[in-house]
This record gives structure tokens, C-alpha cells and sequence, in this order.
């Protein structure tokens, strides 16, 4: 169809573009630029040194980095992390997504209720996990040695085998209803008609999901995949709590450090060189996420 | 009465129709029995999950110290308590609580928030979703950037560009902070919703002679009014659960928000207060259940156009 331009319009529209360009270029471009440099420099405020003057270093931050095993620990635990949050929350909220699809009594109810962790400040979800996690105190521990689960007080997260499912299983909490959303969404949008018809056809329940909702969905719920796991690489809130290392620590006296807890320490200790050396390799690690999501669905098409 | 059972004696093909209907759909159901038994089941299953964690906050905040301490938790307290609450609220007489003057910095946070947000991302959404030329082009590519990096990657830069603005440590510089993803959320949802307003409008009134931003103001902000709605409610939900933002921005206890002020109840050496800690977090869940119960077509909808969109 043909548009009418009034000759303003152009610039009208340049106007309106304006601020969410300077915003984007001020406080978006710029300092996403400036992090990815100042992770190969010295650049540090405060502390013990005072003013040190800046200095380009090279790799030194990062090699730094790799020879912490707090950071690589941190590193391989956080990618674990992101790995089973994204599975199950991808499994369960497909799902809860189906489930909440059907007509059946209270479902608004119901459906408020499991979106519930979604509206909540992630800090307090950490929180609560927290207080459920407690060793002396927590009542999923209680019911582990209740279940003879276990046999000692022991601060989950921090298991040596499976806390990196215990904290992932926050991570869930704190995600599904995201997820189950976006499905839902999506499931909404499939056209009535083909399932009719596939009804019609003598498809039973799951075929007609094989063969029809499945595919209709599968678009929506291939992009989603690595934007969560690249939320999960800069997730901070909820597993700061978890990692026990709110000021003046606490009853579990240790702490997992994955990269943005890292880099939250070395910014409070003044060391911005090493905290935004920290951020750039998050930085390469949800960019590798990202092509592998786009190598495979390129190689299925 | 009487109408209605006159009603019911006569018998029109719809009637009967609908009979059918239901005989069949109790067919399906009597035949899905299991299906249905496991549906109730999962769903059963998933609000649990999703529930649990808040009971045991809630019975947590009405409980003594000394009877969280003591074990097991049960989830009916048996001593329960106000007095989290009230410390929380009123502060006992040496301590003084730090708690209204936190909720009073979120809501100023979160109300300049939503209006940056909103001034920035309401025209460039009309653009965004009428024209395409490089530079819509440029914007929606930073959207996209913006949907991804974020949080420590952008925040010690961001320090350092709001240190010599001298907005560190002031309420509007943690507002401008939450702007960055809050616009770009902003401008991701509302050209989708303002995309399924029919171009007709505006060109009409392009015709008698209107400026695109009294076409923004008299013909696009009442129509997309549900999606602007949307925005808002998410925007500022964004911002009273955000953390990283102020915990690095603020230094000055006055500033603190919510989240910041829960951060200082953990630690401060020794003991964790958990039903002070648990009071005040019930209390911060407040706001935002109430969105979501009150509200919830709304967010969703907001979510769902902006996913859509893909």
C-alpha cells in the first residue's frame, strides 16, 4: 500500500529516534565497548594502591584468571547451571504450558499461582531458597534426613556432587514461569483448525502433539534457549544469596564463585581491570552460545 | 421459573445438538480418565513447587527466633509472633529501621523509571513499527544486544560514565541504570502492539495536516493504551526487584532500596535474623503478587506480543 509522507516527516521521525539513540550509544554501546577494554587493562580505584596509573596489560587478566581455580571452578559450575536450567525449565515449562492449555476447574487460579516466582524480586527467591537449604534450620534439608537422604547437617548447594543441581533447581524455580509463558503463547497461537483436522484424520492425543503443535512451536522455543542460558551466565541476585557470601558470610562459611559473583568481589575490592576481564569472558561465552544455537539450527534446516 | 421449564419442555434442533455435544464430551471425558488423573496430578505437582518455598517465607516471618531456630520447621508456627514485622516497620527503641525509608527510595526509583522509560521508548516505538530505513534498523539491533549483555558486563563502565555525571549514589542515576534494558523492553513490546493499529488512522490524520508526535499523542497512546499498560506495570516490576543496579550504584544508606536494605539484614556478622529477614521479604513480595494477581492479563499480554514478535 502506498504511505503518504508529509515532507516533516522524516525529520519528526529522526527526533523521536533521538533519545533511545543516545541512550543505547551513552549508556549501552559505549560502556559495553569500554568493558570488553578495560578487561585487558590494569584499571583499578581505591584500595590499598591508591591511583595507579592506567595500563594496557595485555592477556594478564585473563591468564590470571585461568590459573584461579575459584574462577574456573566458578566458570565450569555456572555453565553446568545454565545447562540444567535451561533443560528442565525448557521440559517442565513445555509441560506445564501444555497442562495449563486444557480447560479444567480453578485453572486461572492455578495459573496465577505457578506464575507466582516470575513477579518476585530474584534476591528474595534466593532468599527463600536459602532458608530451605539452612543445614540446621531448613526444612529441605529436614525432610532429606527425615527420608534418611542424608545423613549429616550439610549446606546443599555446596554438595560436592549434586550442588550444582541444588542451585540450578533455584534457577528453575525462578525461571519456569518465564518459559511457560512464552509456550503457552505460542501453543495459543496454533490454529484450532489443524487440530480439527488431524482429529478428524484419527490422530489421537499425542500424535496430534507430534505432528501439529510440536512443530508449530518449535521456531519460538529454538530462540528462546540460548537467551536463557545467556540470562544465566549474568544471573546474579538469587545465587549470590545462595553462595552464602552476603557481607560478613555466614553459616555455611563457604562460597562457589561463579563469574558474576567473581567479578562483584573484584569490584568491591577496587580491581575493575579483573572484574571486566571477568564480564568479557561471560561476554564470549554467551556470544558461543549463541552460534552453536545458530550452527545446529542452520544444519537442521 | 415457569418460563425456564416452559423452556426446557420444547425441544429445537439446538437443543438437541447440544445434547449430542455434551453426551460426546462426557464420552471423552469418562474415556480419559486417566488422563485426566494424571493432568490434576502435574498440575498438582507444578503449584506445589511453585508455592512451597513462599509458605514456608510467610510461616517463617511469624515465628520467634528461637522457634526457627529449634529445628524442623513447622508450617503452622507455634508461637507466632508480629514482632518481625513490627521491627521491620517501627524499629524497636535503640535500632531504628531502615525499612519504609527503603520502600519510599524503590517507589521514587521505580516511578522515575517507568517515566524515562516510557518518554524514551513511546515515540521510537511508533517509528520502529511505520518505517525501516537504517536507522530503524540500527535500534532494533541494539534491542536485541540489550535482550542479551547486560548486568556486571555493562555495570563497571556505567559506573564510571554516571561517576563523572555525578549520578552515582543518587536515585536518578539507578533510574537511568534500569532505563537501558527498561526502553529496550519498552520499544520491543509497544511496536508490537502498535503494528496491530491500522496504519489508516494515522494516515488520516498525517492528511489533516498532524505532526507524528500529535499523531503519538491523539490517535497511537489511546489505542495502544493495554499495551502501554503492559509496559508500565513490567518496567516498574524490573525495577523493584532489580539489585545489582543500586548495590553498586548507592553508597549512601539514605539511598537504599528494598533489596539493598535486605542484603544489610543478611551477615552483619554472626547470625542470620531469619525472621526479620523473612518478615521483610514477605513484605517486598507484596507489591508484585498483588500485580500479578490484580493484573495478570496484562503482564501477560505484555510478555506474550513482545515473544510473539519473533
Amino acid at each position: 500500500m502506498m504511505r503518504l509522507v508529509s515532507p516533516g516527516r522524516h525529520g519528526q521521525s529522526t527526533l523521536m529516534l533521538l533519545p533511545i539513540t543516545i541512550l543505547a550509544v551513552g549508556l549501552g554501546l559505549y560502556p559495553i565497548g569500554q568493558g570488553i577494554y578495560l578487561g585487558f587493562t590494569n584499571y583499578r580505584i581505591g584500595g590499598i594502591f591508591g591511583i595507579v596509573p592506567l595500563r594496557f596489560l595485555g592477556f594478564a587478566n585473563f591468564q590470571h584468571l585461568f590459573a584461579d581455580p575459584d574462577f574456573t571452578n566458578g566458570l565450569l559450575l555456572i555453565v553446568t547451571i545454565g545447562a540444567i536450567v535451561v533443560a528442565v525449565t525448557y521440559v517442565m515449562g513445555y509441560l506445564l504450558a501444555l497442562l495449563l492449555n486444557q480447560r479444567f476447574p480453578l485453572r486461572r487460579v492455578f495459573r496465577t499461582l505457578v506464575l507466582l516466582p516470575m513477579a518476585i524480586p530474584p534476591l528474595v527467591g534466593g532468599y527463600m531458597w536459602r532458608y530451605l537449604y539452612d543445614p540446621s534450620l531448613g526444612a529441605v534439608h529436614g525432610l532429606l534426613l527425615w527420608l534418611h537422604l542424608e545423613t549429616a547437617p550439610a549446606y546443599l548447594p555446596l554438595d560436592p556432587t549434586l550442588g550444582a543441581f541444588w542451585i540450578a533447581l533455584v534457577g528453575v524455580w525462578l525461571g519456569l514461569p518465564f518459559v511457560t509463558l512464552l509456550v503457552l503463547a505460542a501453543l495459543q497461537s496454533v490454529s484450532a483448525d489443524l487440530h480439527e483436522a488431524a482429529a478428524i484424520d484419527g490422530a489421537g492425543r499425542l500424535a496430534r502433539f507430534w505432528y501439529v503443535t510440536f512443530p508449530a512451536t518449535r521456531g519460538l522455543l529454538a530462540a528462546i534457549v540460548p537467551l536463557s542460558f545467556a540470562g544465566q551466565m549474568l544471573a546474579f541476585d538469587a545465587y549470590f544469596v545462595l553462595s552464602g557470601s552476603g557481607q560478613g558470610g555466614n553459616t555455611a562459611g563457604a562460597s562457589f564463585m561463579i563469574p558474576t559473583i567473581y567479578a562483584y568481589f573484584d569490584l568491591t575490592t577496587g580491581l575493575l581491570g579483573r572484574a571486566a576481564a571477568a564480564g568479557d569472558i561471560v561476554l564470549v561465552v554467551i556470544l558461543l552460545a549463541f552460534g552453536l544455537s545458530r550452527y545446529i539450527s542452520m544444519r537442521e534446516a | 421459573m415457569s418460563e425456564g421449564s416452559a423452556d426446557y419442555l420444547q425441544t429445537t434442533p439446538e437443543r438437541q445438538r447440544s445434547a449430542a455435544e455434551k453426551a460426546r464430551g462426557l464420552r471423552l471425558t469418562l474415556g480419559g480418565a486417566p488422563w485426566n488423573a494424571l493432568m490434576a496430578l502435574g498440575i498438582v505437582f507444578f503449584t506445589l513447587f511453585a508455592v512451597f518455598p513462599f509458605i514456608f517465607m510467610i510461616s517463617g516471618s511469624f515465628k520467634t527466633l528461637f522457634e526457627i531456630m529449634s529445628g524442623f520447621p513447622s508450617i503452622i508456627p507455634r508461637f507466632p509472633t508480629l514482632d518481625n514485622f513490627r521491627y521491620a516497620l517501627f524499629g524497636t527503641g535503640l535500632v531504628q529501621t531502615s525499612y519504609p525509608l527503603n520502600v519510599r527510595n524503590s517507589l521514587a526509583i521505580g516511578t522515575m523509571t517507568v517515566a524515562i522509560s516510557m518518554a524514551i521508548s513511546l515515540p521510537a516505538a511508533l517509528v520502529l513499527a511505520r518505517q525501516s530505513f537504517w536507522w530503524t534498523t540500527l535500534v532494533s539491533g541494539w534491542i536485541r544486544i540489550a535482550q542479551v549483555v547486560g548486568g556486571i558486563v555493562v555495570l563497571i563502565p556505567l559506573y564510571l560514565i554516571l561517576r563523572d555525571i555525578h549520578l552515582v549514589n543518587t536515585l536518578l542515576g539507578v533510574s537511568l541504570a534500569e532505563a537501558i534494558p527498561g526502553s529496550a523492553f519498552g520499544i520491543f513490546i509497544l511496536s508490537s502492539f502498535i503494528r496491530q493499529i491500522p496504519t489508516d488512522l494515522d494516515d488520516a490524520a498525517e492528511i489533516d495536516g498532524a505532526s507524528q508526535f500529535q499523531i503519538l499523542r491523539h490517535v497511537i497512546i489511546p489505542l495502544a493504551r493495554p499495551g502501554i499498560l503492559s509496559v508500565v506495570l513490567l518496567v516498574f516490576l524490573l525495577s523493584w526487584n532489580d539489585f545489582l543496579n543500586p548495590l553498586v550504584l548507592l553508597q549512601d544508606p539514605n539511598n537504599y532500596t528494598i533489596t539493598i536494605g535486605l542484603n544489610t539484614y543478611f551477615g552483619m556478622g554472626g547470625q542470620v535474623e531469619w525472621g526479620r529477614l523473612l518478615a521483610v521479604c514477605v513484605m517486598s513480595c507484596i507489591p508484585p503478587v498483588l500485580l500479578i494477581i490484580f493484573a495478570e492479563r496484562h503482564i501477560v499480554r505484555g510478555l506474550a506480543a513482545g515473544a510473539l514478535k519473533e
